[in-house]
């Protein structure tokens, strides 16, 4: 689970690069966003809390009532569809400008789907597996990564200077909400998949803990990003790791790392998609009750809609961004990922309250 | 028309479904009467008089040219009539002549103490044949199978009993060291065909009554003796009654090597990696068992299976624990690499020449350029050519006769090193790399996980020629996945990395002290995990 969350949340904020607008002080950016991270995991601890034994989307039910719960259950499940969607979108855009440039985009999100489906076939347990696995590589090639950027005496103390040039304002602006709903806000499609922990209460530490232990990595890659690349740079690339790895020369034998941190990414992403695509179709099958020997055909429709959706979501590189990072934010995160919640909390307390008031009556 | 035709397809469906259904019942019966006639035929007691069951035999046997029979007088009168049959060939005639015909010619005569009929075959049996294994048996069809295996068979006109004697010959292979694990230091022997003395193998190595061992029969015509091995205590119960289920459930005419069974019982058939060890080591066996593991041995092979085995299993040797530790961890760490080395070699060779060439330090980008300069193939081709040629070779060598074998490896070293080259067919650093590949592939301890890689590899290099980097990635995550989801009797295959589990890590990457191996497998074994511990070597305290 630890490994799940810290997969995901790292996944692929490292490559596009978080907090980036607040200049020098992302890694200010990324500590408040990680506080304001956690408290939401709180916020989603508790719905789960109440119902330990339901996903996200079967519990709308019973707070929300039947009618209003299915709605927003359905939201919810193309919600996580639509940002699985997103995210592969993000990388194949990112495979085709760095790698791939004469390959379509469409060949490249095609063979990602494939291996998503083929995972939630598996089902969630050889997920968690694979994960276990691919966590172990990943430190071990981010912690060669700051060696490597180290032994090269790339980053400059001077790029991070000076702190709080224009005081708070811009760090909290790129904190809330940008840097709050994505990565962090983002583990609200974990509420599916807590219900399959074997030992759920443990579930908190392990939570806590793996979001302090991502968003600090976070934090210390973009802080070295910055200080390799410099402030104005760093905000401009599309995928500043990939410029900061690329960097990297050393006597003239290694040099040219990029495909290698390609590699690295491809992974976090992948896990990244399949946790919402595993979000959303779960919701689905759940919502819809699909019988067992049918379920092959779901997938697949599914994952072809996955792959369309991806494709037609915006018409280039420039257009996707902008929409990922103006518009998505503040009307598609914040309320599903902050208001709804809290007010199922809220309606929640209100209705414990209640029946705590009746009982007291009779 | 269109509605017609279907439904004129679905009466002949029909139809065919009938009688399919018709022929199975048919076959049922029929085999339903076989087995009867035969059960009726061979239950059958014994007949009293000599010469009828003689002849019974030689027709169950259809006259054999092997089937030995040796009739006897023996009494003071020379009344008593025995019959001594066997096998020739199955049973050591020397011991036959010394332990049971001269002491049934010789001693038997003198012998005063036979006052009734009744006490013939005690006398006979407890005080004329000196042989340790003799058992008595009453029909036919114990008899049969008895002499099939081996045993020689006593029968005494007049009485419904017999006598079955184990003096089986031994004339095998005798134990010499494996040829395929060799080691530096640890024992030299290896398993043979014969299931008993691979048994006393084990048993000299594990001296403990706790070391079971369960036997039973499989195979319909070849009634190949298979042993379970365990110790109880330490085995994983839920294993052993799944390999106990999984056992009774074969039902096939012949067994001839422990991989029939293997192939019968692995979890997963659609898969390039084995899920059961082999090995041809009493040792290794032996250390299995100890932590927790169940052995299969099928007699007429030295090849052992052990289940349930892990991925990492199939990289250590038994060498690993009579080496210093520091020294095994270290050559463990090489074979992971060299796992890796052998999977991706190849497609990264491809890779970065063919798509990110921008990853190669320019000097050696121009000499590796300057080398392809005549090379009419892409990397791809190149790449496949020699892989494959490179199989050819390996697998003409394996079968080619020893003496021929030398000339295999100078046409090799020829064709492959330095013609192809010369003739501007395949670069030299794809030479490299095929080289590389080769050898790094034999360093994998478990021939069958090297030959599966070595299958897996051409898939990596197809994806690395047409996606570059990205496709070796999608390939290695998709074959994480498959690892991560196979279950060898119920354990995943992936364990101790996926899941997790830290206590494990002291014995499947690392290899720590000894003496800090105090726990056993906790997936494989879960019941007795904690082994004796002895503390860590001190020197004497200085005074």
């Amino acid at each position: 689970m630890f490994v799940l969350i810290f997969l995901f949340e790292v996944g692929s904020s490292i490559v596009v690069g978080v907090g980036f607008d607040a200049q020098q002080n992302a890694w200010l950016a990324i500590l408040l966003a990680l506080i304001g991270g956690i408290i939401l995991f709180i916020v989603y601890y508790y719905l789960f809390q109440q119902y330990p034994n339901h996903v996200f989307t079967e519990y709308l039910e019973e707070i929300l009532g039947k009618p209003i719960g299915k709605v927003v259950a359905i939201i919810y499940i193309l919600y996580f569809f639509y940002i699985a969607g997103r995210v592969l979108r993000d990388f194949g855009d990112l495979l085709i400008t760095t790698a791939l440039d004469q390959t379509p985009l469409i060949v490249v999100n095609l063979i990602i789907v494939l291996l998503v489906l083929y995972s939630y076939y598996l089902g969630i347990e050889v997920i968690a597996r694979a994960g276990n696995i691919f966590f172990i590589m990943l430190i071990i090639l981010a912690f060669s990564f700051f060696l490597l950027v180290f032994i090269d005496q790339l980053p400059k103390i001077e790029n991070l200077q000076p702190v709080l040039e224009k005081g708070w304002e811009p760090v909290i602006k790129t904190a809330f909400p940008l840097t709050l709903t994505f990565p962090f806000g983002e583990i609200i499609v974990f509420t599916m998949i807590f219900p399959f922990l074997n030992q759920k209460e443990k579930l908190f530490k392990i939570g806590v803990a793996a979001l302090t232990f991502s968003g600090i990595l976070l934090m210390l890659t973009m802080t070295l990003i910055l200080s390799v690349l410099g402030p104005t740079l760093s905000s401009e690339s599309q995928f500043p790791l990939m410029d900061a790895i690329a960097k990297v020369n050393i006597a003239d034998i290694i040099q040219r790392l990029d495909p290698i941190a390609l590699a690295i990414l491809i992974i976090g992403i992948y896990f990244k998609i399949t946790i919402f695509y595993f979000g959303g179709m779960y919701g689905f099958e759940k919502l819809i009750q699909i019988e067992k020997n049918k379920r092959k055909y779901y997938l697949l429709i599914s994952g072809g809609a996955l792959l369309t959706a991806s494709i037609f979501m915006a018409e280039g590189l420039t257009q996707h961004l902008k929409i990922g990072l103006e518009i998505v934010p503040s009307y598609v995160h914040l309320p599903l990922q902050v208001y709804i919640p809290l007010i199922l909390v809220i309606i929640n307390v209100v209705k414990n309250k209640m029946s705590k008031y009746k009982n007291n009556l009779q | 028309m269109l509605l017609e035709n279907i439904r004129a397809m679905r009466e002949i469906k029909k139809g065919e479904a009938m009688r399919r259904r018709i022929q199975k019942l048919i076959k049922k019966k029929t085999k339903d009467l076989n087995s009867k006639t035969l059960d009726q035929k061979q239950k059958k007691s014994i007949i009293s008089s000599l010469e009828e069951s003689i002849k019974h035999l030689n027709e169950t046997l259809g006259n054999s040219d092997d089937f030995v029979v040796r009739k006897i007088s023996v009494g003071k009168e020379e009344d008593i009539n025995i019959g001594i049959f066997y096998i020739e060939g199955l049973v050591d005639t020397e011991r036959v002549s010394d332990f049971i015909i001269e002491p049934l010619m010789f001693d038997f005569q003198e012998d005063e103490s036979i006052h009734s009929k009744q006490d013939l075959l005690t006398v006979i049996k407890d005080s004329t044949i000196a042989v340790g294994d003799i058992q008595d048996v009453s029909d036919y069809e114990s008899l049969v199978s008895s002499l099939a295996s081996g045993y020689v068979i006593i029968l005494v006109d007049g009485f419904t009993k017999g006598f079955t004697i184990g003096l089986t010959n031994e004339n095998y292979r005798n134990v010499t060291e494996p040829s395929q694990e060799t080691v530096v230091r640890g024992p030299k022997e290896g398993f043979t065909e014969t299931l008993r003395t691979n048994t006393a193998l084990i048993r000299r190595k594990i001296n403990s009554p706790n070391l079971r061992i369960e036997t039973r029969k499989i195979g319909e015509v070849t009634q190949t003796q298979v042993s379970i091995m365990f110790i109880k205590g330490i085995v994983n119960e839920k294993v052993l009654e799944e390999v106990r289920a999984r056992l009774s459930k074969i039902n096939i005419d012949g067994l001839l090597e422990s991989n029939y069974i293997e192939e019968l019982i692995q979890d997963k058939t659609f898969s390039p990696f084995p899920t059961i060890y082999n090995t041809e080591r009493p040792d290794v066996v032996s250390a299995c068992l100890l932590e927790g593991r169940v052995a299969i041995l099928v007699n007429g092979t030295p090849f052992v299976l052990v289940v349930p085995s892990l991925f990492i299993q199939f990289f250590q040797a038994a060498e690993d624990h009579y080496q210093r530790w520091d020294f095994s961890t270290f050559i463990r760490f090489l074979r992971i690499a060299c796992f890796f080395i052998t999977l991706l070699a190849p497609s990264l060779f491809i890779a970065i020449t063919t798509y990110h060439q921008e990853m190669i330090p320019t000097p050696l980008l121009i000499s590796l350029a300057a080398q392809r300069e005549g090379v009419p193939f892409p990397a791809f081709v190149e790449a496949l050519l020699m892989e494959i040629t490179f199989e050819i070779l390996r697998e003409g060598g394996i079968r080619m006769p020893k003496a021929v074998g030398q000339a295999i490896s100078i046409v090799g070293t020829l064709v492959i090193g330095t013609a192809a080259v010369e003739a501007g067919f395949i670069s030299a650093a794809m030479v490299i790399i095929v080289a590389i590949t080769a050898i790094a592939s034999f360093v994998i301890p478990a021939h069958n996980m090297s030959i599966s890689i070595r299958l897996i590899r051409f898939l990596f290099m197809g994806l690395a020629a047409s996606f570059g980097l990205f496709g070796i990635t999608a390939a290695f995550i998709g074959l994480i996945l498959h690892l991560c989801s196979i279950r060898s009797f119920g354990i995943p295959y992936m364990s101790p990395f996926g899941p997790f589990n830290v206590p494990d890590q002291k014995d499947s990457l690392f290899r720590l002290p000894l003496w800090r191996l105090s726990t056993r497998p906790r997936l494989v074994n879960q019941q007795n995990i904690n082994r004796e511990q002895s503390p860590s070597p001190k020197p004497p305290s200085k005074k």
